[in-house]
């Protein structure tokens, strides 16, 4: 029995379905020997967790999509073409948001998904999202709005405190929507909240930033800055819903970028920079677990973090984002995602803030249950 | 035609209950395989009512398009009166419902799941029926009389492709089989439930819309289709209180644009929803058609079996 014979025999067990998706995610070639009971398990898991798109990506790449059996090829098929429109809208987005800002003469650096998309890197292939997030210095925060705004994006209407909330203590205005097709864009000042205990300046990013070939004021965050926002949104931030897409994203950066010494090292420069060895240990931590993405020994050169609770906060990710449609302890992962959403907000705002942002949630969610 | 056969829901009925809370059950709609996890009590039988003669799947063995489950709600309404949840793939897009309604949340979530994923189909929000592999698409909002019109025809002798969904395949432009009860309103389901009791299933439930139940059209063993049909008639059919047949000719370009304002996803599918459209049009031939009279519509689309040429004798 060879390896993936005996992946597939475990799987029957409960605990198995998530080593089957991860195997396939890893490297697609194990999605041929899948049978239909092994998809049963595989398929709504992808599915719950946003990455069929990305599945069925790796294998039209390598290839393989044709030979996938038919009854499970048409929903690959189907979501390959869903993430190709998908990526189109978004470039089509992107040269509108280009459009405005160069024309007040505002450059900008793309974030997440839609930087993905606009370096074509593997991370962003067959990954959805429902927003651009763009970010520039605070002192173009005005006129970059000013900008938009005449290019015929609107704020969406919030009460007085969720503008507080915005304006006053997050790392973006309210979210922008566009009259005319609808699509949201979240402009950012800085990648995280002006409240939070993580350090994060935005100078050195931008000045890090790498242009966007055909764009004149678009740029997008440096491989390892790139890398650095996805560990610090996933490991800093209160909502982990996404965290099985995000590790996956962390993989293929690594594998992506990993193979140039520079990244490992301006990456060990801006964790000892910003004091974040606890979450990029965290992130390297469930890579190495779930993907094992090949290190070459630069990698070994990020500081270590000192801590006691290094341990146990690995072990608390880990079961946080675990895949319950596959077998995942439903108990245990809510709890450790509870811990880690008090831990976020605990990061994100200092106590007494934090008391009032949890009371207002509470007593306006009750006041709108009333209406 | 290429048929399942084999073993249906209603002869694994006693395994069912067991195996419903536990391993979940799926089984054949046709051109997809579902299956159902459930520990709502009573699920078991409703379940046998409306899909208990079509083909059971093992899911060791086959491929399963969409497994869903039906759950108790958890939290301190559960002791007052017990609301359950529908769950997909990890989403519960509805909000809790009354235990009750276990079997209409099951239809509307099949459907939520099947629009929201289906895309290698141009999906229309419209009935099917075939003759001889040849068929009839009624494209329309609820409440035109399309379901009524599509219960009397299959009483005809019609066979149904599907109700809420017309399936019309992207790479060879076939219209693809789904089979789900028709769910019929108030004084429809009042008429069938008189001319068959037998294909209604034994309840109803209460909606924006009023009283709904579901009428089970049911096959004869080896009868369950799996094959797709060629589009021949388009219809746009508008139920009218007290008038006589009434049918004229539509031209292909309304027709169009009444297809692909009542399609879940024309936009999302772009250029490929376009030429598929354009195609079943280019087969098809298109009418507007006002009825009051069951007979005689039944009998009008009998003739339009017969010769396929009635749209043109005089109105």
């Amino acid at each position: 029995m060879n390896a993936l014979d005996e992946a597939i025999a475990t799987a029957r067990t409960p605990r198995g379905g998530i080593g089957l998706v991860y195997d396939v995610l890893r490297d697609s070639r194990a999605a041929l020997q899948l049978d239909p009971a092994g998809w049963n398990l595989v398929l709504p898991v992808l599915r719950e967790h946003g990455l069929l798109g990305r599945l069925a990506c790796d294998l039209d790449g390598a290839g393989l999509l044709e030979r996938i059996d038919a009854a499970v090829g048409r929903h690959l098929t189907a979501a390959r073409d869903a993430a190709g429109r998908h990526a189109a809208a978004v470039r089509l987005e992107l040269g509108y948001v280009h459009r405005a800002l160069a024309e007040a003469d505002i450059p900008f650096v793309l974030l997440k998904g839609a930087a993905y998309v606009a370096r074509n890197v593997a991370a962003g292939r067959g990954r959805f999202f429902n927003d651009i997030d763009i970010l520039v210095p605070e002192a173009r925060l005005a006129a970059a709005e000013g900008a938009l705004l005449r290019a015929k994006w609107v704020v969406e209407e919030l009460d007085d405190y969720d503008t507080t909330y915005y304006r006053v203590w997050m790392h973006q205005i309210p979210p922008l929507v566009h009259t005319q097709r609808a699509s949201m864009l979240d402009l950012h000042h800085a990648v995280v909240p002006r409240t939070s205990r993580v350090r994060m300046p935005t100078a050195p990013l931008v000045e890090a930033a790498t242009p966007v070939p055909g764009f004149t004021h678009a740029s997008t965050l440096a491989p390892h800055d790139m890398f650095l926002h996805s560990v610090v949104h996933l490991f800093c931030e209160e909502d982990l819903s996404q965290g099985v897409r995000d590790v996956s994203d962390l993989d293929r950066m690594i594998r992506e970028f990993g193979q140039d010494d520079a990244f490992w090292e301006r990456l060990a420069t801006r964790v000892v920079d910003f004091d974040l060895a606890g979450p990029v240990a965290y992130a390297m931590h469930l890579v190495e677990a779930i993907y094992g993405p090949p290190l070459p020994p630069a990698a070994a050169r990020l500081p270590r973090p000192r801590s006691l609770i290094l341990g146990p906060m690995r072990r608390l990710f880990a079961h946080a984002i675990e895949p319950t449609l596959a077998g995942g302890h439903v108990g245990r992962k809510r709890f450790a995602r509870y811990l880690l959403y008090v831990r976020g907000h605990y990061l994100k705002m200092p106590l007494p803030l934090l008391i009032r942002h949890l009371w207002h949630k509470a007593t306006s969610r009750r006041a709108e249950a009333e209406k | 035609m290429r048929t399942i056969s084999g073993p249906t829901l209603a002869s694994a009925s006693r395994r069912l209950s067991a195996e419903l809370p536990s391993t979940g059950v799926a089984w054949s709609l046709g051109t997809f395989h579902v299956s159902l996890r459930s520990d709502v009590a009573g699920l078991a039988d409703s379940l046998l009512a409306i899909y208990g003669c079509h083909p059971l799947i093992d899911p060791r063995i086959e491929f399963v398009d969409f497994p869903v489950a039906i759950g108790r709600a958890v939290g301190p309404r559960r002791f007052i009166s017990p609301q359950i949840l529908f769950r997909a793939d990890g989403a519960e897009p509805f909000d809790p419902q009354p235990r009750k309604n276990a079997p209409a949340m099951l239809e509307w979530g099949l459907n939520w799941r099947i629009a929201t994923q289906g895309h290698w189909y141009l999906m229309l929000h419209a009935a099917t029926l075939h003759r001889d592999g040849r068929a009839a698409i009624f494209p329309g909002k609820p409440g035109t009389g399309k379901s009524t019109l599509c219960t009397a025809l299959i009483e005809d002798g019609w066979t149904l492709l599907s109700d809420e969904f017309a399936l019309l395949s992207l790479s060879d432009g076939l219209l693809y089989p789904l089979w789900k009860p028709i769910s019929l309103k108030e004084r429809a389901l009042d008429i069938f439930r008189e001319r068959v009791p037998e294909k209604i299933a034994p309840w109803t439930f209460h909606s924006t819309k009023g009283r709904i139940g579901f009428y089970v059209p049911g096959f004869a063993d080896g009868q369950f289709a799996v094959a797709p049909a060629i589009p021949a008639w388009v219809v746009m059919v508008s139920f009218e209180p007290g008038s006589r047949l009434r049918h004229e000719s539509l031209p292909k370009s309304d027709a169009f644009v009444h297809a692909a304002n009542n399609s879940f996803n024309y936009s999302l599918l772009g250029e490929a929803a376009f030429v598929a459209l354009r195609r079943m049009m280019a087969r098809s031939r298109s009418f507007y058609l006002a009825y009051s009279d069951l007979a005689e519509a039944t009998a009008f689309f009998a003739r339009l079996a017969e010769d396929g040429v009635a749209e043109h004798s005089a109105a």
